[in-house]
């Protein structure tokens, strides 16, 4: 009880905190960061961001979408990726050998997928098929799906004999694109090409198309390519874990749920894609990074041409979700005899905006080396892993968390691990050493730089920092890393690194117990 | 190079006053795309020649406040006894004899360093990356430390001693498949090998310190330095750290012998409880001569080469969603024999579809001529894409130049690179895959869930494994 009022006390000094914490921000002439980043909005919402180095022949392009796999719902998890992978398949104008030939079975598609829409809906609702449990229902199908499926297959091997594969990677490669690739996180999606800056053009006319033509070829593919990937990722042991930690963590915000169940991958439609498809890759809702030899000067026309006849459209809704402030302890025991054995201890923290996110950063550096140095103190092999991942990337949009992990070695230290993780980060509540947080900061600042000097890498976080807070946030939270202090760090353990605020997750064997190394013959 | 940004400017001012009004989809080959203005730098403009022997190319690199030194050695582990090379490459993780590990571990620390060592079959790669301002101490350092790295350690703690102990999960990813193939394919010979921490441990007895005496002499070793800093420093710099670096002459370049696949072709499987299997087809391939790199490059290029339009990648992930890849990888040594291979992966079910049709994708390039299309997309994407990314920064510059002149002792392959590729003809391509694809002698090696890929119905008419070649099985470190 006495932990629980404690802890109710302190989260109720966290609003305060935002508000009297002003982030702090260094002169320019002290910042350790040159992010010359220029911004244009377009009438129609559309915006432009470009970082000019002037001397480079090559220009990195993204164009980021505000839409991730927070906009997913429950039983068509995964969705967000599966367009992107769509998104690949061209348009009227590029991926195809006759579109006029091709385009009424595409029209015939729409209409047969909607009578299996209406039929499988009819089934459920008939047959009482709610799913009762992933692996069981009372029929796979009916006569009428199957007939409805075949007709669609028949319909798009008809539509295949226009195909003409792979058309954006294509005509990219062919006038020397490099790094082509696409990205579905949770709150945005980006495409991605490096070009000769001379070819600038091509970018912005394939992605203007992209984002507005797109047909939905080879869907049937696409899905089992999008199982192939789910697959690969279950042959990692620790991907269950990892869900099952998330799940734990969040209870409310999709930002926590899993990339896709097998049972979701059959429910993708066209029609749920095309939806999905015309709400958010809307002109403003994207924004345009370029970092290379391109001015901002030189692009707006060039935006403007291939982007300027789009119509600003209704704004895209929101996930509503608000993931409520845990109001205790949880405990995860995942017993598997396939991974390392392991103890993680993850906080719910702030996101981007908020004063004390970056503080988050150093602190998390300083920890690991702490964590490294106890532990070989005390003779446990252990690896140590501090990030604010949730699924991919280090989160800065909505709800975060830090995790602190111990990979062990053997199961047998276990319990001592914990201990030690909770003193850990105990000791984190008193300032440290002023030379570990400058050591931190240094180490911070060098990747970041390392990050800054791929201009593919560079354009990524200028996007990222947008679709999750805003651009002008970048620069802020590199130099706010750099002003931290000891007494930060002390006081957002305090603050955040509370029981109740924590989910603690340990990985063993199931029984009996693996031998320690000492045991081990 | 003067000129672009005028033309930018000139087309400010005309396209500023007309916003498009319609969508432009003008077909990319229509779109009238410039030529890239980008010229491959002038490797004399880079070049550092120590009267020692010691070459290096030193590039400024502006984009961020950063210095990375690589020293590429023209040896590897197939040079020496078994285990010499570890064993140098262990000291070079330890750091310089002159100091302790803990010293050296902690410099590394408070210049927020990476620092890396790796060993490949002919030559060796370290690389020291450091902030700017920590830029002639970690020179120094990584001086010392190619000059005399902590030979003579024993093995406890080390890679080589830790991998054996813990072992190697070949079943979880298709490492395991690439080591089977590999195994075999360089069994007997110097690039098979695998040194047991017992050869590293007597290596240290003597032949380690043999080995970095014989080839880590300035002659041997080609250095590249870039980041954000004045050339003129930079260069002084250099020249102060490693001109009292003295060393025999340059080790006589050593060449292997080839390596051959055998016919009938041979599956090896291993089996593993997961969820997907993994396939890797291949054959050695012999050292290329130049004139035959431009034709094979593109032929790799529209076969399989690891990019998102090739025809491996169409025919097995595109069109048939069996996989989420199916890539070429063409691996040539510089002195002696490197490999082609052919890797796959996917559900159970596909598994055996996807070496069908990889077979089939290799028998095509060779009996039929690729496309105009095709050739047309791999000249571009070579020339304009892959080629002028090497040279892009003053880093990749640097590092590309040096590893030219350790590996050729000339830059006449990158001179007239672009003009080679932009020559090839159609029959130059399928001329290179009929001599340097054979699949009548290619080694399968096979790794996942054996039962459920023998099981599993057909789709569209591929054979069970057998028909591919006698079966192996092996375990998935390929014995």
């Amino acid at each position: 009880m006495n932990i629980s009022r404690r802890a109710h006390g302190q989260w109720s000094l966290l609003a305060l905190s935002a508000l009297l914490v002003a982030m702090p921000r260094p002169s320019a002439a002290q910042s350790h960061y040159d992010l010359p980043i220029r911004e244009h909005v377009f009438d129609n919402g559309l915006r432009l961001l470009v970082l000019e180095r002037s001397r480079d022949p090559r220009v990195a392009c993204k164009i980021f979408t505000d839409m991730g796999a927070i906009h997913e719902v429950p039983g068509l998890l995964g969705a967000a990726h599966f367009q992107e992978h769509i998104m690949f398949k061209g348009t009227p104008t590029l991926g195809t050998t006759d579109w006029e030939a091709e385009q009424p079975i595409r029209e015939r598609m729409w209409e047969v997928e909607a009578d299996l829409i209406e039929e499988k809906n009819r089934a459920r609702n008939d047959i009482r098929q709610r799913g009762i449990m992933d692996d069981y229902r009372h029929v796979e199908s009916t006569p009428g799906m199957d007939e409805l499926l075949t007709g669609l297959a028949e319909l798009e091997r008809q539509a295949a004999t226009y195909r003409e594969s792979s058309p954006m990677s294509k005509w990219y490669q062919a006038y020397g694109g490099t790094g082509l690739t696409a990205t579905t996180e949770q709150e945005y999606m980006n495409f991605d090409i490096i070009l000769p800056v001379e070819r600038v053009d091509l970018f912005l006319r394939v992605e203007a198309d992209r984002m507005s033509n797109t047909v939905f070829r080879e869907f049937e593919q696409e899905r089992m390519i999008l199982v192939e990937q789910r697959i690969g990722d279950l042959n990692n042991a620790s991907t269950p874990y990892y869900e099952q930690m998330n799940a734990l963590s969040g209870i409310v915000h999709p930002v926590f749920w899993p990339e896709g169940y097998s049972t979701d991958f059959d429910e993708y439609t066209r029609t749920s894609q095309r939806a999905m498809y015309e709400e958010y890759f809307v002109v403003n809702n994207t924004t345009l990074v370029f970092v290379g030899g391109v001015s901002l000067e030189g692009l707006i026309p060039r935006v403007e041409h291939y982007f300027g006849w789009m119509e600003r459209a209704p704004e895209p809704r929101r996930t509503p979700a608000v993931e409520p402030r845990p109001g205790s302890e949880r405990r995860l025991v995942y017993r598997n005899d396939e991974i390392e054995p392991r103890v993680e201890f993850r906080y719910q923290i702030p996101a981007v905006g908020h004063p004390d996110r970056p503080v988050f950063d150093v602190l998390g550096e300083v920890a690991a080396g702490r964590l490294v140095e106890r532990l070989a103190g005390e003779g446990i092999a252990a690896g140590v892993n501090v990030n604010t991942r949730v699924v991919h990337t280090a989160r800065f949009g909505v709800p975060s968390t830090i995790n602190f992990e111990l990979v062990l070695l053997d199961e047998g230290r276990l319990e001592e691990a914990e201990a030690l993780l909770e003193e850990t980060i105990q000791s984190l509540m008193t300032p440290l050493d002023d030379s570990k947080v400058r050591r931190a900061q240094k180490v911070l600042r060098t990747a970041w730089h390392r990050t800054a000097r791929d201009a593919s890498a560079l354009a990524f976080e200028i996007g990222h920092f947008q679709t999750m807070d805003r651009w002008e946030s970048l620069q802020a939270f590199l130099d706010a890393r750099d002003t931290t202090s000891a007494a930060d760090i002390a006081r957002v353990a305090q603050l955040y690194f509370v029981p109740d605020n924590r989910s603690v997750g340990v990985a063993r064997s199931r029984a009996p117990r693996r031998p320690t190394s000492e045991e081990r013959p | 190079m003067m000129t672009r940004p005028l033309l930018i400017a000139a087309a400010t001012l005309v396209l500023h006053t007309t916003p498009a009004v319609a969508q432009d989809t003008t077909h990319p080959q229509d779109m009238d795309l410039p030529a890239p203005s980008f010229e491959r730098p002038d490797p004399e403009g880079l070049r550092l020649e120590l009267d020692n022997g010691l070459r290096a190319y030193v590039a400024e690199d502006h984009r961020a406040p950063l210095m990375t030194l690589t020293a590429f050695v023209a040896a590897g582990s197939a040079h020496g006894e078994a285990g010499e090379a570890a064993a140098v490459a262990a000291a070079l993780r330890r750091g310089p004899a002159s100091m302790s590990v803990a010293d050296f571990r902690a410099a590394l620390d408070q210049m927020a360093a990476a620092y890396t060592v790796t060993l490949g079959r002919e030559e060796t790669e370290i690389t020291m990356d450091v902030p700017a301002g920590d830029a002639w101490r970690a020179l120094d350092l990584f001086s010392a430390t190619l000059q005399g790295p902590a030979l003579g350690a024993s093995s406890a703690g080390s890679p080589a001693r830790t991998s054996q102990a813990e072992g190697i999960d070949w079943a979880s990813s298709i490492a395991g498949a690439i080591a089977a193939f590999d195994s075999r394919l360089y069994q007997g010979h110097p690039f098979g090998r695998s040194p047991s921490a017992d050869d590293v441990d007597e290596a240290n007895a003597g032949g380690a310190e043999r080995y970095h005496r014989t080839y880590f002499v300035p002659a041997n070793v080609v250095l590249a330095v870039a980041g954000d800093f004045d050339a003129a420093e930079a260069r002084h710099r250099t020249a102060e750290a490693f001109s009292r670096w003295s060393g025999g002459e340059r080790a006589g370049a050593l060449t292997f012998p080839n390596v051959t696949t055998e016919s009938p072709r041979r599956v090896l499987q291993a089996n593993a409880d997961k969820l997907q299997g993994w396939v890797v087809i291949g054959h050695e391939i012999p050292i290329v001569p130049r004139q035959d790199q431009a034709a094979l490059d593109v032929m790799n290029y529209i076969l399989g080469a690891y990019h998102l339009d090739s025809r491996l990648y169409r025919e097995s992930r595109e069109l048939r969603g069996l996989t989420n890849d199916n890539s070429s990888f063409l691996e040539p040594g510089v002195r002696g024999p490197g490999s082609y291979t052919f890797r796959t992966y996917g559900r159970p079910e596909a598994v055996r579809l996807l070496v069908e049709i990889t077979f089939r994708e290799l028998q095509k390039i060779r009996d039929t001529r690729a496309s105009d299309d095709e050739l047309f997309v791999a000249k571009g994407a070579l020339a304009d894409g892959t080629y002028a990314s090497q040279y892009a920064t003053g880093l990749d510059a640097s590092r590309s130049f040096a590893l030219e002149w350790l590996r050729d002792r000339d830059h006449d392959w990158s001179a007239g690179y672009t003009e080679r590729i932009r020559a090839v003809t159609l029959e130059q391509v399928q001329a290179a895959a009929q001599r340097y694809i054979h699949p009548d002698r290619m080694l399968v090696s096979v790794m996942g869930p054996l039962e459920k890929i023998e099981a599993s119905p057909m789709i569209e008419s591929e054979p069970q494994l057998d028909a591919w070649g006698e079966i192996e099985r092996v375990d998935g470190g390929g014995r």
